[in-house]
């Protein structure tokens, strides 16, 4: 017994450490770009991974400044915010009456809507680009925003979580003299939170890293230009100031990381792990 | 507070092409409901007054249409055909809110996100504005139904009766015109079910209001309804007390549904004789009594084929002679009482027999032995063996 | 009160009103920003488009005849048969070995299954950045480690290469997820039986482990080709649009070009359209292939 116990803890060690080992050099971009961000220009010359020190920030100063990344940042922050509160709405909106209403030409609608999963938005661009001008909405958050309002994989998931609470809990609300609005804004949401925090989150970081469109979108307005298509401006072919692009990165890195890290721990809470499809 | 009137209430549930069909309609298609080209009727004909402050209970198999009958009254489902009346407004076109009904559900459906306190406040909400005002009535209906100490906490943390009080609670907060209650007992274990019928009985005599209550079990509806209503297959079968339904049951259906254990019935011919009528059953002929035969008379029946229903305990046991011989198949004894089965032919008869009787001790239930029953001629019920109709009503 | 007849239809007017409510935006924005530039697209193709993007008359196949006698387009169609068909099977295997190695849950599990999934988090433009310097020339980590003197972007077989190990990289976390959470998700018992039955670890990887989680496999599979297919920015970031770069165009980084640099909208939908019926062909393929092959349980 006790020997089959340590073979298991020898094995479960060398596996782990192997494992780790393997990670590390995943993620070695992240750590090349982390150490990157804190060089200075001479550091940078000779390539070694580590710098000088992890105190020298004039990087980030510079990229936020002469980058114009503050401006940016804050561009991402209110495109990813109102388009993911915008999407989750509308897709609420969506699934909730696919799951509580019958209508004729209901599954005509529900796979109208799924079958957007079928295309590939790259495929899309120049036409919705058109769409986007014509509707005077270039350069501005909305254009950036408008594209993202639709996810059918969201209100799939969310139609599939609505249709395990309980019906007799909306007919409850109804006898208590709710409404579907409030119905949804105090009973069905609540219950549902974790779900809608994890939707949340992924569609938060989707907007957030989104390159090509906001690139598109805002070419003519550099004042409007997100993190993501920023960072890219930092540099050119023949400049080679990559601690300036690395610092940049880094800065375009936090949000996501965190609210990844987040949402991964929520998940492994909620159990939820395998309902991650989209 | 109010009277409830249903008139020729219908209700027809359309074939859906869609998949999603709720609960309520699959269960009901099971049953062998009438269906139209319109689709599958799950509740006709449905006439009844319900008293102000009277106790309702509408009872009958699963599929017979009774909680669809409430979830109507409620405004869940839309009403087909009819007119439904509380007190003497038509609501059929009112949401359930604007009703002024409550309900509680078999599942609780108690808000799981909020405390036992939010939840009983969460109904007043609409209809009470000022915060001491919705907490006063809280703590109220919390004292009536002993739930004080756990309003704090959240539905999950509660057992099942304390859910189910909690249902309950949420109801009464609302002081409304009609309190309908679906299956409220169903998901309790026996004991419990005992226990908060009980305690059922006690609420009502407090809270003074319509109730309408839905139930597959006849005891509940025995014991709870002023008046009972029994239903099959859509259609009313009969209305009435307790008592009434018991001792004058109109049809065949009602006489077996209501009473444990069942009521055991025999094919027979009846026929008319000189002066009064004679029943011939399993090759015994039996005189009616002069009171029966006077009913029979009024209506001018002669010959006819006809079900009788014997209660179990109006069979009499005896180990030495009697009407008819049998032999003993399992004898159960259940407390006060003895259910015995006894086999003839391929007839299943049961016989309820009082236990404390030391004639009847269950060691002189040797299986497989002879035995011979009989019963009193008026405690007969005659039913049209065509019609299923009780015939002496 | 006699409104039984009209009020009858009030309510169903009420519902229908709730109903159109709640599904206008979703369908409008289904329609105008999904369906609507799919079909048009694929009218653009046909037609002549002016770089306004006005349609200026029927075009017949004239804008396919143009698209692929280019000089530029088979290269183009190369580099982005030659990424699908490397990048999905380095995937597969790589998430595949990872989840089998990740399957057992440990102590340190949390630690290493977050290394794992991480690059899931980084955008494909912060990527591109890191992976530029990294394999820059003159002051890249890569070289130096490796010792190599290599232009990676200088020529077109480098670069892509360091496309494809750009994009594998971005695609690890997410689909050793779905192959994390399939592998946990296979019942227990049957996990058990193997081990009371003596299976060796290889067999049991092989014949039970991977044909059970098989669909998620197929899943990882065909998103990854779509993805694949679909490649641009790596290309529109790294090397940028120009003339010069279009040595390593891919199809939808030629189509980006053609759209938004020079404005030629007939092209632009030509080179959609093909990638389009290229993926979805592909897919169709494999679904014929997953019917003999893929065990549903």
């Amino acid at each position: 017994m006790m020997k089959r116990k340590t073979k298991n803890l020898i094995e479960d060690t060398i596996v782990s450490i192997i494992a780790i080992a393997i990670g590390l050099v995943i993620i070695f971009p992240l750590i090349y770009c982390f150490c990157g961000a804190f060089k200075t220009p001479s550091d940078f010359l000779t390539p070694k991974l580590l710098p000088g020190s992890f105190t020298y920030l004039e990087n980030f100063k510079e990229a936020l400044a002469k980058g114009n990344l503050l401006r940016y940042t804050i561009n991402s922050l209110i495109i990813a915010f109102f388009g993911t509160t915008i999407r989750l709405i509308i897709s609420i909106l969506a699934a909730y009456c696919f799951t509580y209403y019958d209508f004729r030409g209901k599954n005509f609608f529900f796979f109208l809507i799924l079958g957007t999963m079928m295309i590939p938005g790259d495929v899309l661009l120049v036409t919705n680009y058109l769409t986007v001008s014509k509707l005077h909405l270039l350069n501005t958050y909305l254009g950036v925003m408008i594209v993202s309002f639709i996810s059918a994989s969201q209100m799939f998931m969310l139609r599939q979580r609505f249709k395990s609470v309980p019906k007799d809990m909306r007919e409850a609300s109804q006898i208590d003299g709710y409404g579907d609005f409030w119905f949804i804004w105090k009973v069905l949401l609540p219950i549902c939170k974790p779900v809608i925090t994890t939707l949340f989150v992924q569609s938060f970081i989707n907007l957030w890293n989104a390159y090509l469109w906001p690139l598109i979108v805002t070419a003519s307005s550099p004042n409007m230009r997100t993190i993501m298509v920023g960072i890219t401006k930092l540099n050119s072919w023949e400049d080679e100031n990559y601690y300036l692009v690395l610092a940049g990165v880094c800065i375009s890195l936090i949000p996501s990381l965190i609210l990844f890290i987040i949402m991964r721990r929520n998940m492994r809470k909620g159990g939820m792990d395998g309902s991650l499809v989209g | 507070m109010a009277s409830v009137t249903l008139k020729n209430i219908k209700k027809i549930y359309p074939p859906l092409p869609g998949k999603t069909k709720n609960k309520h309609k699959t269960e009901e298609s099971k049953s062998n409901l009438q269906t139209t080209e319109k689709g599958i009727v799950a509740v006709q004909d449905f006439n009844i007054e319900i008293k102000d402050k009277e106790f309702i209970v509408l009872v009958g198999p699963s599929g017979c249409g009774k909680s669809t009958t409430l979830r109507m009254i409620a405004g869940l489902e839309e009403i087909t055909e009819g007119e439904l009346y509380i007190g003497d407004k038509l609501v059929n076109e009112l949401e359930p809110k604007d009703r002024d009904i409550a309900m509680v559900f078999q599942n609780y459906a108690l808000y799981p996100h909020m405390s036992v306190y939010d939840n009983m406040a969460f109904a007043l909400k609409k209809k009470v504005k000022s915060k001491e005002e919705i907490k006063k009535k809280v703590m109220e209906a919390a004292e009536i139904l002993g739930i004080t100490e756990y309003l704090d906490r959240k539905p999950k943390n509660l057992s099942g009766g304390q859910r189910q009080r909690v249902a309950i609670g949420r109801a009464i907060v609302r002081n409304p015109k009609v309190m309908l209650m679906d299956e409220p007992l169903s998901n309790l274990d026996a004991k419990l079910r005992n226990q908060m019928r009980t305690e059922l009985l006690r609420l009502r005599k407090k809270i003074d209001t319509t109730f309408v209550y839905v139930t597959h079990d006849q005891t509940e509806a025995m014991t709870l309804g002023d008046r009972i209503v029994v239903m099959k297959d859509g259609f009313i079968q009969q209305i009435g007390t307790p008592e009434e339904v018991f001792n004058s049951p109109r049809n065949v259906f009602v006489a077996t549904f209501i009473g444990t254990p069942q009521m055991n019935l025999f094919d027979g011919t009846l026929n008319e004789i000189e002066d009064g009528y004679s029943l011939s059953i399993m090759g015994k002929d039996i005189i009616l009594p002069q009171e029966m035969g006077a009913k029979l008379k009024e209506k001018g029946i002669k010959t006819k084929n006809v079900t009788v229903g014997i209660r179990p305990d109006s069979i009499e046991i005896s180990n030495f002679d009697g009407l008819f011989e049998a032999t003993i198949g399992v004898a159960e004894l259940m407390g006060t009482s003895i259910h015995l089965h006894l086999e003839q032919g391929d007839r299943d008869i049961i016989a309820v027999i009082e236990a404390k009787d030391e004639h009847h001790m269950l060691r002189t239930f040797t299986p497989d032995s002879k035995i011979f029953y009989s019963f009193a001629p008026e405690s007969m019920y005659l039913f049209d063996s065509e019609t299923g109709l009780n015939m002496e009503c | 009160m006699g409104r039984t007849k009209s009020g009858l239809k009030t309510k169903k007017a009420r519902d229908r009103k709730k109903i159109f409510i709640l599904l206008l935006p979703a369908i409008l924005f289904t329609v105008v920003f999904v369906y609507y530039p799919f079909v048009k697209t694929i009218v653009n193709a046909f037609s002549r488009v002016n770089a306004k993007g006005v349609i200026k008359g029927f075009a017949g196949l004239e804008n396919f005849k143009y698209t692929y006698s280019r000089k530029d387009f088979l290269p183009a169609l190369k580099h982005t048969l030659i990424i699908a068909a490397v990048n999905v099977p380095i995937t597969l295997v790589i998430t595949l070995s990872l989840a089998l190695l990740a399957n057992k849950k440990r102590k340190l599990s949390p630690v290493y299954e977050t290394l794992f999934t991480l690059p899931m988090s980084v955008s494909m433009s912060a990527a591109c950045m890191i992976f530029k310097s990294m394999f820059s020339p003159s002051v890249g980590f890569i070289n130096y480690f490796f010792g190599l003197k290599l232009g990676w972007f200088e020529s077109a077989d480098t670069a892509l290469a360091t496309c494809i190990i750009l994009t594998v990289w971005m695609g690890i976390g997410f689909d050793f997820l779905l192959m994390l959470s399939a592998l946990r998700g296979i019942p227990q018992h049957i996990m058990e039986a193997t081990r009371v039955d003596g299976i060796s670890a290889f067999r049991r990887i092989f014949c039970v482990q991977i044909p059970l989680i098989s669909p998620t496999i197929f899943y990882v599979f065909c998103t990854n080709l779509v993805l694949a297919m679909m490649t641009s920015a790596p290309m529109i970031i790294i090397m940028g649009v120009s003339a010069e770069s279009s040595a390593t165009n891919t199809l939808m980084s030629m189509m980006y070009q053609s759209g938004f640099s020079s404005s030629d909208y007939g092209l632009a939908a030509v080179l959609s359209l093909t990638a389009f019926v290229l993926t979805l062909g592909f897919t169709i393929l494999s679904f014929v292939f997953e019917r003999k092959k893929v065990h549903y349980q």
